[in-house]
């Protein structure tokens, strides 16, 4: 008989933004939640910051939220800079990206990783939410379905 | 169907592009080898100093067909690709390998180069490694000067198709400056970082380019459905139909903000929130840019630069009067009623100098050139002349006298216009009564002495360009000091507002036609100095009329009272970039980045 | 022959633009010129060999001249050095 399955680390959460918008996003959490554990990351983007730049501190903060379970990026606006610069980082199932983020949405991702779900159940459960101006990135490259409800 | 994929580079150039990829791989190419006899070793490394020799012919002549189109400053980049072939450390390897090798010029070139090139690329300093490609260019250059027909790098004439995105390791300045932009839409290349010269021709030639895109070449294919974003530096291949929405969408903004400011510049004369008129007009070089002054609404030609019509075509030669005739008769008729300004040929300096001065100038920049070239040439002058006059009837023509250095070369060339004159007229051509004459005031001693210039010409036209040279002593192609180079020095606006005076005394209208009119914030402050009359690149027109627009000439003129009080130009800087934030606020200075 | 040890100031260090300044200074004297860095010897009349050198700033380099008009062409490209190559930083 198999013994209780290993603890997998919880899936990596990481905001991203122009701007103070993702530092000041985590820090509403974390004061709203201030009991629950896991932390997650937080990378705001200068306005005036060179792309290449950005997508060096976006490579190097996507590594540090990976504790080996993948990671799911919140971005704020699908065609923005931001957005843009993280999809070359896709790696659908290890590496997920959702667009669009709000306090919620965040609120929600939180819970579900400590849940022990996978990046892509996560992503996958803001699709399904049907919103508009959401986008899961999975489906933009011929992922699993339901990319847009 | 592959999948969509997308890659972060440097963006370098900014805008758009969906197209369709095209490789442009330099594979590993192979010079000939061949093994010398002894006695045949003397005579190779004569050939080879001949191959040098003609190669840097050929860059310079490069190097003035660039500065006429696109600017000096951009010519420098050729001027120092001239300066590696006088470089020991480029010749003497390849020239030791001849004798030592007894092996042939063009196989030793392309093992000295293959082997410098090398040691450039691996150095850490990423701006010097970038100089591997200028040096791959100019071996190139000699291997072909040589006969070397195994040069397999892709020539830009030999691309077929439209709608055409550029998929290379790198482009080398030659390359990027032959880039035939009615197919070519974009590049991305591997290498090259956002000072590499290619980058740099992107941006003057408004093409989107993404450069240093790490695994481009082993992730797009030929014909790949490609979207260059020169915004974010993202490369993507074959984009679905969501990300294609977004690109299309960004584009369909772009293009209606454009639009815009092009039906606002169309629509007549700029005037400003006060209520003064400022006319723009547009600098043009070849008949063919006619479409661009009236697609960009500008308010005619203030300057139309003569001897590029026959620089153009790599050798000069002089057209007779009635060919000459014909294409300044098309473009006063296609742009009438709005006056069209010819300059006559500024020929010399650097522009075609050996073939009409007929020597080496030491100092061509300070020798034969404009007016007293044609003044020395009278046959050539007249013969342009009688062109002008004959054509005169099409439109509104004034005829631009450029290098003006006192009044005595005006009123020679008055007098030689009125003999001209009477001679078209005695063949019973209708000449008109009379063709406005302007001096170009681009020579220190005619802006100081502008006061004795203006009562004997119809107009004055300020090129700035020169006059900031002269001034200075800087020649701007000259990599060395061309960051003292600064129109905004306060000796270069202590001799506009001498001229803008001179010529309210003299009741005479005085424009400015050189590249500082483009930049909105000296725009401004030229307004506020006394200028009503603009020339410039047709593309920057729409958005030069459109702030003027917006700005009001009291602004300005505090603006420039207060530049005129600062001793240095970056001080005027300074203080035109402070005064932007809230005057020009619609205006974002693209980052500079130097060549 | 004079030997002078000289430290680059600017904050690019010899960079193109720099490294043409100096081969356009050295130019100007008859005199032999060479730059060494870590041992690497090169002519200071060479762009390619300045460029190689890759002598950022703080980079020591040991200037030599030899020849007539050594001591004026020693002061020269000293100056220049010290000048940071008239850039503003």
């Amino acid at each position: 008989m198999a013994g209780p399955p290993t603890p997998r680390p919880p899936v990596g959460l990481l905001l991203l933004s122009h701007g103070p918008l993702a530092s000041a996003l985590r820090e509403t959490i974390l004061r709203l939640e201030p009991d629950e554990p896991g932390d997650m990351g937080a990378l705001s983007l200068d306005w005036e910051e060179a792309p290449e730049a950005a997508s060096r501190r976006l490579e190097k903060a996507i590594a540090a939220a990976d504790q080996g379970a993948g990671v799911v990026l919140f971005t704020d606006l699908f065609g923005g800079t931001p957005s843009n610069l993280a999809l070359a980082f896709l790696d659908p199932g290890r590496v997920e990206i959702v667009s669009g983020v709000n306090l919620p949405m965040l609120i929600r991702a939180r819970a579900l990783a400590r849940e022990g779900r996978s990046a892509g159940e996560i992503a996958l459960a803001f699709v399904e939410r049907g919103r508009r101006a959401i986008v899961a990135a999975t489906g933009l490259v011929g992922g699993p379905a339901g990319s847009r409800a | 169907m592959k999948r969509a994929l997308s890659l972060n580079g440097i963006p370098v150039s900014p805008g758009v592009a969906v197209g369709r990829a095209v490789l442009w791989l330099s594979r590993e190419d192979t010079a000939p080898r061949r093994t010398l006899e002894p006695e045949d070793v003397p005579g190779e490394l004569e050939r080879f100093r001949r191959a040098v020799e003609s190669s840097f012919e050929e860059i310079e002549s490069t190097a003035a067909q660039v500065a006429a189109r696109l600017g000096p400053e951009y010519a420098a980049i050729f001027h120092a690709h001239a300066m590696f072939l006088k470089d020991r450390a480029f010749v003497g390897p390849v020239e030791k390998r001849i004798v030592q090798e007894a092996v042939n010029a063009e196989w030793a070139v392309a093992a000295a180069a293959r082997e410098l090139v090398g040691r450039f690329r691996d150095l850490p300093d990423e701006n010097i490694a970038l100089r591997a490609t200028d040096l791959d260019d100019v071996a190139r250059i000699v291997r072909r000067h040589l006969g070397d027909e195994s040069d397999n790098h892709l020539r830009v004439e030999d691309l077929a198709g439209e709608a055409i995105i550029l998929i290379a390791d790198e482009l080398t300045p030659s390359d990027a400056v032959r880039i035939p932009r009615d197919r070519v839409i974009g590049f991305a290349t591997e290498r090259g970082g956002a000072t590499s010269h290619a980058a740099i021709l992107a941006r003057s030639f408004g093409l989107p380019a993404v450069v240093g895109v790490a695994k481009l070449l082993e992730s797009v294919g030929e014909n790949d459905r490609v979207v260059v974003d020169g915004r974010d530096g993202v490369v993507w291949r074959e984009p679905n139909e969501e990300i294609l929405g977004l690109f299309r969408d960004r584009r369909a903004d772009e293009a209606r903000r454009e639009k815009s400011l092009k039906e606002r510049s169309v629509v007549g004369v700029a005037v400003t929130a006060d209520g003064v008129a400022l006319t723009v007009r547009a600098n043009i070089e070849l008949a063919s840019e006619v479409g661009d002054v009236l697609e960009y609404g500008a308010d005619g030609v203030g300057l139309f630069r003569s001897e590029f019509l026959y620089l153009a075509s790599g050798d000069f030669h002089v057209p007779d009067a009635d060919s000459q005739a014909a294409i300044y008769g098309d473009v006063l008729r296609r742009l009438a009623p709005r006056p069209v300004v010819i300059r006559t040929y500024d020929l010399g300096g650097k522009k075609g100098s050996r073939q009409v001065v007929g020597a080496d100038e030491l100092s061509p920049v300070l020798g034969l050139r404009g007016v007293r070239l044609s003044l020395a040439r009278p046959e050539m002058f007249r013969t342009q002349l009688t062109a002008l006059l004959m054509a005169a009837p099409a439109g509104d023509l004034r005829i631009l006298v450029p290098m003006v250095s006192g009044v005595e070369e005006v009123r020679r060339v008055r007098a030689i216009l009125n003999e001209v004159r009477a001679e078209v007229a005695e063949r019973g051509i209708p000449v008109p009564e009379s063709v406005p004459l302007g001096a170009m005031i681009e020579v220190p001693s005619a802006a100081i002495t502008a006061d004795l210039i203006a009562p004997d010409v119809d107009f004055l036209a300020l090129g700035t360009n020169d006059l900031t040279q002269y001034t200075l002593a800087v020649d701007r192609a000259n990599e060395t000091v061309s960051d003292l180079f600064r129109p905004d020095h306060p000796a270069v606006l202590r001799l506009i507002v001498r001229v803008v005076e001179a010529a309210r005394a003299a009741r005479k209208p005085v424009s400015l036609c050189g590249e500082m009119a483009a930049d909105p914030q000296l725009f401004l402050l030229l307004v506020g100095l006394g200028i009503r009359e603009f020339s410039m690149g047709p593309r920057t027109v729409p958005l030069i009329k459109a702030i003027a627009r917006d700005i009001t000439v009291s602004d300005a003129a505090r603006v420039a009272k207060a530049a005129l009080s600062l001793t240095t130009p970056e001080e005027v800087s300074a203080l035109l970039g402070l005064e932007a934030r809230d005057l020009l606020p619609a205006v974002r200075r693209p980052k500079a980045v130097s060549a | 022959m004079i030997e002078e040890t000289l430290i680059l100031k600017n904050r690019l260090g010899l960079h193109a633009r720099a490294a043409a300044k100096l081969v356009h200074a050295a130019a100007g004297f008859s005199s032999r010129l060479t730059l060494t860095r870590d041992g690497d010897e090169v002519d200071a009349k060479s762009i390619l060999g300045l460029l190689l050198l890759a002598a950022s700033r703080g980079t020591s380099l040991l200037l030599r001249a030899e020849g007539p008009d050594e001591a004026a062409a020693v002061t020269a490209v000293k100056e220049l050095v010290e000048r940071r190559f008239d850039e503003s930083e």
